[in-house]
């Protein structure tokens, strides 16, 4: 009888310590906050319907914003704590004000999406945004954020573009210092004359 | 004077193994020593010599050819028989008394050159083709040993008696007296005009006990040069030469037996009192290209290669490619840079490459101007005179010590330079501050323009446009990505634009100075260069 006292009292313990994680799985959101209406009511709606998946991953926001005093981080960074807390979350900002688009995982969604990631996707979504496309940018963002959360790979063009060229650079540059080197440095043991007077300690 | 055997009178080589002079026809040996000439003089119906300028005609005393030799030779080839003559001078102002014979045969002479060029990066292809080393060339060059003399000695010295956490107790010395030493034969320089005075004192030194009382016999064989520039030309030199060698004896002598350091301003008082003419064993190895010619030379009596052989621009472009396949790869599985980044580095490669275009041209201009080869002298006053007697006063201070000092000094600042502009670039990337993002594209552009004035300042003696071309090319290259730096355009298709752009100027920066490189390695056809394999 003792014993099956505390198997039920750890099978609560169990559940109790199970309830705050379907509780939060459950109350996973995605948020579409268009305080610079760039995007008409249908396409809000129609972002959150493709996207719901991700909440299956992590909260989402897309925050488009078009006053805005500080950079475009600070206000993804005080945005994203006043939403969403501490809890695994990405916000996706178009500010207007800077013109600048910014993708920000907090510590929790690094995990999901690093910065490098984070890069990777505005790098290839920028121009949508340049050209005014916003519904497609946020479009693009999520549907690669999307790709991430299910352990897809993502393209880096912009990331092998800069590679090689830094490499060529480097390329050029070390093997030019390097043939110089190894040239001049036999020249060094020589002890020439030094002028038509000499040297004089 | 022809070198006939006693025997059969076949002609008579130095065989370099045995250290014999050995007859082509009947391989009958005698030493060098010992071989007897003829009498072949003019008056005897030998050969005739009439100085002509520079050139020298002379009667082969095998088969009567008339043949041409320079005034400074000392040995005369027949291309018709082959015989080999010893050309008497006109005017014979140093008598040749001692030689080192050639220890270093030809098959030696050509293995330790494969080795060494296996090592040797860049090197043009001909350069290691096996039959195009076999033309090395023995010749033997004419150096001058200097005697000398020291009497008055003042050194000074440190000693640490005491060290611990807070403090050094150090003692110093001065020591004065006489040093009752004769310094015989012991500095020596090259004594041709022809030979560049720093590669023949990167082929220095010789194991003088090798030394042998002069005999033509040694010749035979070889080419042999006589000297071309009076011996007091050195006087200057061998006394340093002599005093600094003495110096640094007396302070290792010094430091071993009471732990005393030597002070810089020790010296002892130095005369040169002497000099003697001597023949040196060298291995030549010409490469002409165009009207110019590089060499590589081997220490006859050593193997010590020397060499100052031009890169092959081919084969740097292939090591290029290598070198930016393998950073491509690192950076692929390490790095994610923003096109900014490739901007940044962009401008501090065109910093490098400024540096390096400032060096390069440098190096040229100070060799258009003789700066390390005290053989040269026009005499003539013109403006390239003047500045020769300007670098070689600047040389001169250099060679008290400043010039490492300076070297180090300057190669710190850049570095501090470097580190501070770029730190100041990150700091701009975090606080979003544009005076910081001014300091490096200011910082590059101010370093290039002061590279480009210095270039155009030493254009005129350089007599070559590469380094101009890559300075302005740089330039430009630095004006757009600075701009592109300072502007921060959206569109990452412009800094693309810059960064092909950059690797434009460094590639057409690397292979003008590559090619200025190129220049300076080799040098005006003397008239060595006639001389074919024997």
């Amino acid at each position: 009888m003792r014993r099956l006292s505390v198997i039920a009292l750890l099978s609560i313990l169990l559940c109790m310590a199970l309830v705050p994680g379907v509780a939060l799985a459950e109350t996973r959101t995605f948020k579409v906050d268009d305080q610079a209406s760039l995007l008409t009511e249908s396409e809000r709606s129609k972002l959150k319907q493709d996207y719901t998946k991700l909440t299956e991953y992590i909260d989402v926001a897309l925050a488009t914003v078009s006053k805005n005093s500080s950079t475009t981080e600070k206000y993804a960074s005080s945005y994203m704590q006043k939403t969403f807390g501490s809890g695994a979350a990405v916000v996706f900002v178009i500010d207007m004000d800077n013109r600048e688009i910014y993708i920000y995982s907090n510590q929790a969604g690094l995990a999901t999406i690093s910065r490098a990631d984070a890069r990777a996707i505005t790098d290839n979504i920028y121009k949508l945004a340049s050209q005014g496309k916003y519904y497609e940018c946020a479009d693009a963002a999520f549907s690669q954020i999307l790709t991430k959360c299910e352990g897809g790979r993502i393209a880096r063009p912009v990331k092998h573009i800069t590679n090689l060229l830094i490499a060529i650079v480097l390329g050029i540059l070390v093997n030019f210092f390097y043939a110089v080197w190894a040239r001049s440095k036999e020249r060094s043991k020589a002890r020439v004359p030094q002028g038509p007077q000499g040297a004089s300690r | 004077m022809a070198f006939h055997c006693m025997n059969c009178n076949g002609s008579m080589v130095f065989d370099v193994a045995s250290q014999k002079m050995r007859c082509l026809h009947c391989d009958s040996t005698c030493d060098p020593d010992d071989f007897v000439f003829r009498d072949e003089s003019p008056e005897a119906g030998g050969q005739a010599f009439v100085a002509d300028g520079e050139m020298a005609v002379f009667t082969c005393q095998n088969c009567g050819a008339e043949l041409e030799s320079t005034e400074d030779s000392l040995i005369g080839f027949c291309p018709y028989c082959g015989g080999q003559s010893m050309v008497k001078r006109t005017s014979d102002s140093s008598e040749v008394e001692r030689i080192i014979p050639f220890q270093v045969s030809k098959e030696q002479c050509l293995e330790l050159y494969s080795d060494y060029a296996r090592h040797v990066r860049y090197l043009p292809r001909e350069l290691r083709d096996p039959e195009y080393i076999k033309k090395f060339t023995g010749i033997y060059m004419p150096f001058y040993q200097y005697d000398a003399e020291f009497d008055e000695v003042y050194l000074t010295g440190t000693k640490t008696v005491e060290h611990n956490r807070r403090y050094d107790v150090e003692n110093t010395y001065r020591i004065d007296g006489t040093v009752e030493e004769s310094y015989e034969r012991g500095v020596t320089f090259d004594g041709s005009k022809y030979l560049d005075d720093e590669i023949s004192a990167r082929v220095l030194p010789f194991d003088h006990s090798k030394e042998r009382p002069f005999n033509p016999g040694y010749l035979s064989g070889f080419y042999a040069d006589a000297t071309s520039v009076p011996p007091e030309l050195y006087l200057e030199d061998a006394r340093v030469r002599a005093e600094e060698d003495i110096v640094n004896a007396m302070g290792d002598e010094l430091h071993r037996t009471s732990g005393i350091s030597m002070g810089s301003t020790s010296s002892v008082h130095t005369v040169v009192t002497g000099h003697h003419s001597m023949l040196l064993p060298m291995w030549f190895l010409t490469w002409r290209k165009d009207d110019r010619v590089a060499y590589a030379v081997i220490n006859g009596e050593s193997g010590e290669v020397v060499s100052d052989m031009p890169l092959d621009l081919r084969s740097f472009a292939f090591g290029c490619v290598i070198i930016s396949v393998v950073l491509f790869v690192i950076m692929e599985l390490l790095f994610q840079p923003t096109p900014m980044v490739t901007s940044i580095v962009s401008l501090v490669a065109a910093l490098l490459m400024a540096y390096g275009i400032r060096l390069g041209a440098k190096r040229e201009y100070e060799q258009q101007v003789h700066a390390y080869d005290k053989g040269w002298g026009g005499g003539d006053g013109t403006p390239v005179e003047k500045e020769v007697a300007k670098v070689r006063r600047r040389k001169r201070v250099e060679a008290k010590g400043a010039k490492r000092v300076g070297e180090v000094l300057s190669i710190v600042f850049f570095m501090l330079f470097c580190t501070m502009t770029l730190g100041m670039t990150i700091m701009s990337s975090s606080t979003g501050s544009s005076l910081l993002k001014l300091a490096l594209p200011m910082a590059v552009l101010i370093y290039a323009i002061v590279v480009c004035v210095r270039i155009l300042k030493w254009r005129k003696y350089i007599g070559r446009l590469d380094p101009v071309v890559a300075i302005f090319v740089l330039l430009a290259t630095v004006v757009l990505n600075s701009a592109i730096v300072l502007i921060s355009p959206v569109n990452d298709g412009w800094y693309y634009i810059g960064d092909a752009v950059c690797i434009v100027g460094l590639a057409v920066s690397a292979v003008g100075m590559l090619k200025t490189y190129n220049v300076s390695t080799t040098r005006p056809l003397p008239k060595l260069f006639d001389r074919e394999e024997v």
